[in-house]
């Protein structure tokens, strides 16, 4: 069918192939940016051995370890996308995730380190939840998105069963959750 | 209501430049070199199309040194992306009457 427009004549076929175009492109794009599966591997490996560490000798002081581990991380992290940004030619601005990654690391180490009873033990895990929440708006990234959840939903069982250790068992927890996710996201792009 | 077809810009409209737009919109900012192979185009298409863009104030070319390798970033100004949307949601709607007079 002929759209109505004298100026303009296009087709509905010609606006859907059009918009089909406009998609395919967004989404290449879109795939060609995605390196989550980086940080994600990164910190929750940090998380996992923190967590391992301090069930299996003392009590680690994780808040001390994450302000050491974390902006390191954070470094190697922006060191990834800046290279895989250069070598692919395309980009996206660095500032907000920056801003949110500086964010999640002081707030996490602020509520374990000077929070008491629940707050400490699960504060942390919160605010990595609500920090991956933003990171999966500023990506547009679902998968993001059901990590954030998936940790948030993590400190909900937590909160309620209150086994013991558990502000290490929600490291762990929330370590492997990033872990796992970040894993199949790395094979999900190489099998691309 | 203005009939959607009426609010297509034909500076976006046309399809490398809805193209280098669309890659532009998921990006902050793409090289000259990702553009060409991401649309399949030739050098002179894509500057061709890049400079009327440019020349519309929906593109801002940069032209950076990597070491001693020039390299040419492309960024979606503000309009750009503003002109961008409009082409789309024009499109969706054209698409949206005509679905509702085949009814």
């Amino acid at each position: 069918m002929k759209a109505e427009s004298p100026d303009h004549p296009l087709t509905a076929a010609e606006a859907a192939s059009l918009l089909e175009q406009v998609e395919l492109r967004r989404e290449r794009a879109h795939a060609d940016l995605g390196a989550s599966w980086f940080p994600l591997v990164l910190f929750g490996g940090l998380g996992v051995a923190a967590a391992l560490l301090s069930l299996a000798t003392a009590p680690v002081a994780l808040a001390p370890f994450w302000l050491v581990a974390g902006p390191l991380g954070g470094v190697l992290t922006a060191r990834h996308y800046m290279r895989r940004e250069r070598r692919l030619g395309i980009a996206r601005a660095g500032l907000p995730y920056a801003a949110v990654a500086v964010t999640l690391i002081v707030a996490a180490s602020f509520v374990g380190g000077a929070g008491s009873g629940l707050v400490r033990e699960l504060g942390p895990a919160l605010v990595v939840a609500a920090g991956y929440l933003a990171f999966a708006w500023l990506e547009r990234s679902l998968a993001v998105a059901a990590v954030a959840l998936a940790i948030g939903g993590l400190a909900g069982v937590l909160a309620v069963a209150r086994p013991p250790a558990v502000a290490e068992l929600a490291m762990l927890g929330t370590g492997a959750l990033m872990l796992a996710s970040g894993l199949a996201l790395r094979s999900r792009m190489e099998t691309r | 209501m203005s009939h959607p077809t009426l609010q297509l810009d034909n500076m976006v409209h046309q399809r490398v430049r809805l193209g280098i737009l669309s890659v532009l919109d998921e990006a902050d900012e793409a090289d000259f070199a990702y553009l060409r192979g991401a649309l399949g185009l030739t050098d002179g298409n894509l500057s061709r199309n890049l400079q009327v863009l440019e020349e519309a104030g929906y593109v801002k070319i940069d032209k950076r040194f990597e070491g001693r390798r020039p390299r040419t970033w492309v960024l979606a100004t503000r309009e750009g992306r503003r002109a961008f949307a409009a082409e789309v949601r024009s499109l969706r709607e054209l698409l949206a009457r005509v679905d509702v007079a085949e009814r």
